[in-house]
């Protein structure tokens, strides 16, 4: 049984909790439409994710296999001394932020990817190097894109908490203050008919 | 009256390799065979690939030091070390062999000079001991800039080099300048001994390295005008070409080329690109290509050819051995 609220049962205060109890279910109503909205959004971004992850995994296992090919062919310390002093700088800036405040990576690349000599390193790691660069860009994306998704899980738990709250705790209760009221006040009104009519009587036997 | 050669001018009896040659047909004897790869693919991991490696001579002694899986590119090494030190003890140019394991030396040297330029680089392990040269003698030579203990060649080699990487302390300028270094130093070494062999086998050497890098260059779409002075003169292009073919599509190589063998290996090497974007083919086809002209010195009874020949064998197979480990180390 909903408490209700402590406030006066007044005329006044009866308009006040029925123009709340208005906002309350348009509230309630637009909330969980957003929280739809949210949910149909939700599942298939997860679909997505999945995918993309399940993509850059494979990517990055493609770029290890490459390099461990490359030094198959070339040898170990053929191919870290070709590594060892590279002239490419890698970094992310930050592009801007979606609705849900998630932050758009850009990222960027100076430098030749190429930093090292032909006679001890091989076609194989290049064809490395790119990959592992293509794959760096595509968890930068994965990233993004699970952090969106983070976030819209945060919302659509907030808003299905305050849609719970609104439909199972605020407005019953505000019903039931209205209702409250509502029966003060007739009952108020009866017990003023009874006195009015009491002192019409009164009034007559004199 | 009928022709008649003299025994001594037939040029495949090379009577100062007698010994050394009976050497390498010992030594022959060891090498690898096809049944010993297949026990070795046929492990499950490369800790028992190792074991079986092991217990073959002789790998049995070079694989002696390695403690973890993972380092055995050392062992290896140690077994390109101790072929090093066993041919150089008995073949009567040493000098020749030396010219075979340079490359390690150079491999040291590119190690220390970007260390020396760039001195946060972590080195110690990149450093290889395979080389005909103490490292210990590079490490101090180059990171105190102080070249009195080094060999002559290598003296005059960093006295000259020192001053253009300081110029340009850039680490490909680094690699480019001491691969054609290398190629110098071999093409020199060989030219000295004035033999039709190692000339040929020079020429290969040279346009295995100047088409690979060619290609390597076009088909990733290099900025090409970065690369003009990196191509070795000898082979059956000259360097300078290769120039004015950067600016042609890549087929262009193979209408310039004249040798039908290499006309075929670029053309399925292009088509394989195109397919998988792999340039196997190509890697095989000069392994192979080498491996045919110094296959020569299986049929010839004493001279340099057996020499040269296993040590191409020897070093196909540590390359065939490091494929099946590291093959078995991706699957782990």
């Amino acid at each position: 049984m909903p408490e209700t609220l402590p406030i006066n049962p007044t005329r006044m205060e009866l308009l006040k909790q029925r123009s709340r109890l208005v906002a309350a279910r348009r509230a309630h109503d637009l909330l969980e439409d957003k929280r739809d909205e949210l949910m149909q959004r939700f599942l298939p971004l997860v679909r997505k994710i999945k995918k993309e992850r399940q993509e850059a995994e494979e990517s990055l296992r493609m770029s290890f296999t490459s390099f461990q090919i490359a030094k198959l062919i070339s040898g170990e310390k053929e191919i870290e001394e070709s590594l060892m002093w590279t002239k490419i700088k890698t970094g992310i800036e930050v592009r801007g932020f979606t609705l849900l405040k998630t932050p758009q990576f850009t990222l960027k690349s100076e430098g030749n990817l190429l930093c090292y000599g032909f006679y001890g390193s091989n076609w194989k790691l290049e064809h490395s190097l790119r990959a592992f660069s293509k794959t760096l860009s595509l968890w930068i994306k994965l990233a993004q894109k699970e952090e969106e998704l983070k976030r819209l899980a945060r919302e659509i738990e907030w808003i299905r908490r305050r849609v719970n709250a609104l439909k199972y705790i605020f407005i019953p209760r505000i019903e039931e203050t209205v209702k409250y009221i509502a029966m003060k006040l007739q009952e108020r009104e009866r017990a003023h008919i009874v006195n009015i009519m009491k002192i019409k009587e009164i009034m007559q036997k004199s | 009256m009928a022709f008649q050669v003299d025994y001594l001018e037939i040029r495949s009896k090379n009577s100062d390799y007698a010994y050394a040659t009976g050497r390498i047909r010992g030594l022959e004897t060891y090498l690898l065979g096809e049944a010993d790869f297949s026990r070795l693919r046929e492990a499950r991991r490369v800790g028992e690939a190792l074991e079986i490696l092991s217990k073959i001579f002789p790998y049995s002694e070079s694989l002696r030091r390695v403690e973890r899986e993972e380092d055995f590119e050392a062992g290896l090494e140690e077994e390109l070390r101790r072929t090093y030190l066993n041919l150089k003890s008995f073949c009567p140019e040493p000098d020749l062999v030396d010219l075979f394991w340079i490359q390690y030396d150079f491999h040291n040297l590119k190690v220390l000079l970007k260390v020396h330029l760039q001195s946060k680089l972590p080195f110690e392990d990149l450093l290889s001991s395979a080389g005909t040269q103490n490292v210990e003698i590079f490490k101090e030579a180059i990171l105190k800039e102080d070249f009195f203990n080094l060999p002559l060649n290598f003296k005059v080699l960093l006295e000259r080099i020192f001053p253009l990487v300081k110029e340009n302390p850039q680490p490909q300028f680094i690699d480019i300048l001491l691969d054609k270094e290398l190629f110098w130093w071999i093409s020199r070494g060989f030219q000295k001994y004035n033999d039709h062999f190692l000339i040929g086998l020079l020429h290969r050497l040279i346009d295995s390295f100047n088409i690979k890098t060619f290609l390597r260059i076009k088909l990733w779409g290099e900025r090409e005008e970065l690369y003009e002075n990196i191509f070795i003169e000898g082979g059956e292009i000259p360097g300078s070409e290769y120039q004015k073919l950067f600016r042609q599509p890549v087929e262009a190589l193979v209408e310039r080329l004249h040798n039908i063998n290499y006309k075929e290996a670029i053309k399925e090497a292009l088509k394989e690109w195109e397919e998988k974007e792999s340039l196997f083919t190509l890697d095989h086809f000069f392994e192979e290509d080498i491996l045919n002209w110094t296959r020569k010195g299986s049929y010839i009874t004493f001279g340099r050819e057996p020499l040269i020949n296993y040590i191409f064998l020897k070093q196909r197979e540590i390359k065939i051995l490091r494929g099946i480990l590291r093959r078995k180390l991706i699957q782990c």
